[in-house]
């Protein structure tokens, strides 16, 4: 059997063209060694979904810089429901302010990378969830 | 961060689940049987299956290649052909192969921003590969991933290969019929000498064709084209203006049809299996190769011809 590849999809739902993060992101997953589909910008959330179901991903790394997070990211895990692919990990980056991090996980957001993380901790993050691998401090 | 998350499951399907499902076009199922393919983890009966199955259908899906240098635009005719076919109901897969990092296999497969837009849509169906650091543009998974689409019946499967078009010509064995992509001002004239593409492709297709230079680049074309036996015809488009989309699906279908009438479907649908055997055939060994000359010793004093011939001997190759 080949190495398991982690596939992630990294998605940008909401009116919002700042894609410079995702980008970055999408690249220092890709150098993680994970294939990582990228949906351009501008995307509803069922857009998203569909992207997640067709390309079956590992994880859906979501990304919103406008404040519209609270409610477009539960819109996404809404979407992959009514597919039937809730299992497949949702990640929250962006500007989130530290109080709406619980209520982003309430409405079935895995966790939140917020200002100050990098894409280290969302690699080690998927790499533990995904492949299982513990990750040191 | 407080470690509430619990870890979640991923869903498992049976073989006989993904199969049932993606043969009804279900999109888990399909996905998911793509998946068990690229990861080597999908049963040969199952594959056995899929074959079997399409063999048995009456209705074929045309399999249509798309191939061409970066930036020529291939994704964006790929996106207005979609585009197209699925107003006339048509139901459209589309595969795309992207490179993998040769350091660390990761891939950063980018070809579905084209066609977002065309989503959600459950007659649209896109998977992007990595190529898996494999040369000749195609791997024998890719090529399976065709034979699964197939199964999920759609009109058209089209496949979108890396390749600057000289020597990644895989993808017309893969293929009913193969469009190779230009564009005005890439690459002088020798390019079109050198490129053994053009003796292999069905059609040409000159994007951006509203361009000024493009005229020059057709008349070039056409000094050359005209030296090979049966040489491919030269379809002009603008994919970003939308010209000649029409045109261009009619000319795919009256070929597609008049290689169905004339029995050269069958010929090359058997060509393409046979390419298909061979195509593990190299897999499987090249693994194997691959694994003997990492683990091997080093002897500096023999030719390396001398072991190559003596260990594949042992391998009870007739070499």
């Amino acid at each position: 059997m080949a190495d398991r590849v982690v596939r992630v999809l990294v998605g940008k739902p909401g009116l919002d063209g700042h894609d410079r993060a995702a980008k970055v992101m999408a690249r220092a997953l890709r150098d993680a060694g994970f294939e990582v589909i990228y949906t351009g910008i501008r995307q509803t959330p069922a857009q998203v979904a569909q992207t997640a179901v067709q390309e079956d991903v590992d994880v859906v790394v979501l990304n919103n810089l406008t404040g519209a997070h609270l409610e477009v990211f539960p819109l996404v895990v809404e979407e992959l429901k009514k597919r039937g692919r809730d299992d497949i990990y949702v990640l929250a980056t962006g500007v989130i302010p530290f109080e709406d991090v619980e209520l982003l996980k309430e409405k079935g957001i895995d966790e939140v990378f917020g200002p100050g993380t990098g894409p280290i901790h969302i690699i080690n993050w998927i790499k533990e969830h995904v492949l299982g691998e513990k990750q040191g401090e | 961060m407080r470690n509430k998350v619990s870890k979640k499951k991923r869903l498992v399907l049976t073989e006989e689940e993904v199969f049932r499902r993606l043969i009804k076009g279900d999109e888990v199922g399909l996905a998911r049987a793509l998946s068990m393919i690229y990861r080597e983890e999908a049963s040969s009966s199952l594959l056995s299956r899929i074959y079997a199955y399409n063999a048995e259908k009456k209705e074929k899906a045309k399999i249509i290649g798309i191939t061409g240098a970066g930036g020529v635009g291939k994704s964006t005719l790929i996106s207005v052909l979609a585009e197209t076919l699925l107003k006339e109901d048509k139901r459209v897969g589309v595969i795309a192969v992207d490179p993998s990092s040769p350091k660390t296999g990761g891939a950063l497969l980018g070809d579905r921003i084209r066609l977002q837009h065309l989503f959600p849509n459950s007659n649209l169906f896109f998977r992007s590969f990595s190529s898996r650091g494999m040369v000749g543009g195609i791997n024998p998974f890719i090529f399976d991933a065709v034979s699964v689409l197939e199964a999920a019946s759609f009109d058209y499967i089209i496949v979108e290969t890396l390749g600057i078009g000289q020597d990644e010509i895989d993808i017309v064995h893969m293929c009913d019929l193969t469009a190779l992509v230009i564009a005005p001002g890439l690459g002088d004239d020798v390019q079109f000498l050198k490129s053994g593409v053009i003796e292999l492709v069905d059609l040409i297709v000159m994007n951006k064709a509203d361009l000024p230079t493009a005229s020059k680049t057709v008349g070039i074309l056409n000094s050359y084209t005209r030296m090979v036996e049966n040489h491919p015809d030269i379809v002009k488009v603008s994919a970003s203006k939308k010209q000649g989309i029409r045109e261009l699906i009619a000319y795919i279908d009256n070929k597609w049809c008049e290689l169905k009438n004339t029995g050269q479907l069958v010929e090359r649908r058997t060509t393409r299996w046979k390419f298909q055997v061979g195509n593990w055939m190299r897999y499987i060994v090249g693994k194997k190769i691959h694994g003997f000359v990492e683990r091997g010793e080093v002897k500096p004093k023999t030719s390396p011809y001398e072991i190559a011939i003596s260990t594949l001997r042992e391998w009870g190759c007739e070499v």
